[in-house]
């Protein structure tokens, strides 16, 4: 799939995008690249970690989504500028209709979620010359990751944090906190997200707009289904570290047995993904106990992966 | 179509921080928005992209905008060390400002929501050209995140009630945390202040001030823009405590500095607003965030573009 090169793009065409801002960071040399890049339909949001002498190995970070975006942010950036610092440049994005990148959020789905992380790749790999790309996909997009490995051979390694064997089970942890909300909020009108999104078209879940395309998009997804064709692929859970989801071990038996090397690892801590009152809230993402596992241990399983 | 918005660096003393700018795509009025986030990790396009949709919508009606990522959030540089409402993030703010200048806008908008608000308040002495500021629940008092019960006790409560909730809260593993053992560090300070104007006022026989609590940085901020005749606006959400402090707060000193001025709109909405936890909130917020810069806009050019 090409870059957008000749059409016009939602929110600005290649040739009327801003130009980048270049943040060097004088101490240890790393490049923050900051601006926008054309997806394969609007204008996306992006910062490309760099540093002098990288690799032919980068990384593509493919966000979660709705208020798992937010939440993951920092810690996203914090993965990008540890990669980075160890060699592999390193793009992080938005999809279309998220955080900065054009586009309305009733256009966003997995096939456009798909779409850009395939733009993100092309991206990286035009800035930074890298010939292998890994992916690191967070909760459901795990699953746009290995979608997105699916169609581009240069990426054949994902890594996938929090990840969910199928969108069917995030669509059900969405419904209960599109309840605990309804509840919150005395609400008693509440049906289902289903029900919702067929009579209003669209609905929300604490405060983040959900609309069929994504809805739909994702229900009859699966780990096994996507990730099938790929060489490696790192299943990150957190929380219980010695006691692996049933979901997870299932898809990883099968796509083990298809070929698949799969590496099941855990971190202890856990995420309150859809949470904001918390006693972490405030904490610098950089002093959780839970990134300062998965940092580290991500980028060692890219260097792993690399040599 | 032309992409409106654009990141920037801004230097600042703490380090560089990233902020996206958003230009007119109607003929530009001179009038400029400083969108500034609440404490946490929300990142400058706002929960459900509000941020971003209120820069469009302001975009569309010839007025820029510059949204930020304080330090260690989001995309910017360093790491974060506290939210706390009386060491509010002026310098961020005025290189927001700065920014707007340097692209030929001479009036400003500051809009903030919680810590954001009470930076926009706080900054809002040092912003020549300043027309309005749009504060979304600002704390009353000076705590952090998780300080307000004990602040209240302090102030209100026994010593044994204080000490109760204090054995209640204490979490000895979170001492680990530099964030936790500043937070410990100023409840501590909270309450030997407040008890020691209580034994000062029973020494003096000094009648006791009614809301000892209201943060007197805050009560000097906007008695300075009452007395610069600027539009403030506060908004509060029915179901929150701060809009309980709030109408509190209005029975003492800060209640007579706002009565004073004509420039000064309350807004109590039903439910929630602190956080724009729903759709319809940051809607509803967004509209009336636009309409109060618009304002601004005709008082200064006597029209803006529909």
């Amino acid at each position: 799939m090409s870059l957008a090169k000749d059409r016009e793009l939602q929110g600005g065409s290649p040739t009327s995008l801003p130009p980048p801002v270049i943040l060097v960071d004088p101490a240890t040399g790393l490049t923050e690249e900051i601006g926008y890049f054309a997806g394969e339909t609007h204008a996306l949001y992006g910062v490309l970690h760099t540093t002098p002498g990288n690799s032919t190995t980068g990384v593509v970070v493919a966000p979660p989504f709705l208020m798992e975006f937010q939440r993951n942010y920092r810690r996203e950036v914090l993965a990008a500028k540890a990669l980075s610092a160890a060699g592999f440049p390193t793009l992080r994005f938005s999809y279309q209709g998220q955080g900065h990148s054009a586009g309305h959020p009733r256009d966003l789905g997995f096939d456009t979620a798909v779409a850009d992380t395939i733009a993100a790749i092309a991206r990286l790999q035009d800035r930074s010359g890298v010939d292998r790309v890994v992916i690191i996909g967070t909760r459901v997009a795990t699953l746009v990751a290995a979608a997105a490995a699916r169609l581009n051979p240069s990426a054949r390694h994902v890594v996938g944090w929090d990840p969910l064997a199928a969108g069917s089970a995030w669509l059900r942890e969405l419904g209960r906190a599109a309840r605990v909300q309804a509840m919150r909020d005395e609400d008693t009108a509440q049906g289902s997200l289903a029900d919702q999104l067929g009579e209003l078209g669209e609905t929300e879940v604490l405060g983040s707009s959900l609309y069929p395309a994504l809805y739909e998009g994702i229900a009859g997804r699966s780990l096994v289904e996507l990730a099938s064709d790929l060489e490696r692929l790192a299943l990150v859970q957190f929380g219980k570290p010695d006691k692996p989801k049933k979901a997870l071990v299932t898809a990883a038996d099968e796509l083990i047995a298809s070929g698949v090397s799969v590496d099941m690892v855990g971190v202890d801590e856990e995420e309150i993904w859809w949470a904001t009152r918390r006693a972490d809230y405030f904490q610098a993402e950089s002093d959780r106990a839970l990134t300062k596992q998965l940092v580290p241990l991500t980028v060692g399983w890219v260097r792993e992966v690399a040599s | 179509m032309i992409l409106a918005h654009e990141p920037v660096v801004l230097a600042t003393s703490p380090g560089p921080v990233v902020a996206m700018v958003t230009e007119p795509t109607a003929p530009s009025v001179g009038l400029g928005v400083v969108l500034l986030s609440p404490g946490g990790y929300t990142i400058s396009s706002q929960r459900n992209q509000w941020g971003t949709k209120l820069a469009d919508q302001l975009s569309g009606i010839g007025i820029h905008t510059i949204r930020l990522d304080y330090r260690g959030i989001g995309d910017s540089a360093g790491e974060i060390e506290t939210f706390a409402h009386e060491l509010p993030f002026i310098g961020e703010g005025l290189a927001a400002v700065a920014e707007l200048r340097r692209r030929g806008v001479d009036n400003i908008v500051l809009i903030g929501q919680c810590f954001g608000a009470r930076t926009a308040l706080a900054l809002a002495a040092d912003v020549e050209g300043l027309r309005g500021v749009f504060a979304i629940s600002p704390s009353m008092r000076d705590t952090g995140r998780g300080e307000g019960n004990a602040s209240k006790l302090a102030h209100a409560g026994t010593i044994r009630a204080y000490l109760r909730h204090a054995v209640g809260v204490f979490d000895p593993r979170m001492l680990r945390d530099r964030g936790a053992r500043r937070r410990y560090r100023r409840m501590a300070k909270t309450f030997v202040k407040a008890r020691l104007t209580k034994l000062m006022n029973a020494v003096s026989n000094r009648p006791p001030d009614a809301t000892p609590w209201v943060s007197r940085g805050l009560l000097e901020q906007v008695t300075r823009l009452v007395d610069r005749r600027i539009a403030l606006v506060f908004v509060y959400g029915s179901a929150e405590e701060d809009s309980d402090d709030f109408a509190a707060a209005k029975r003492g000193w800060f209640g007579g500095v706002i009565a004073s001025s004509q420039n000064v709109e309350e807004h109590l909405l039903p439910g929630r607003v602190h956080n724009l936890g729903r759709v319809d909130i940051q809607d509803q917020l967004v509209e009336m965030m636009v309409t109060f810069a618009a304002g601004r806009a005709v008082e200064k050019t006597g029209s803006v573009s529909p």
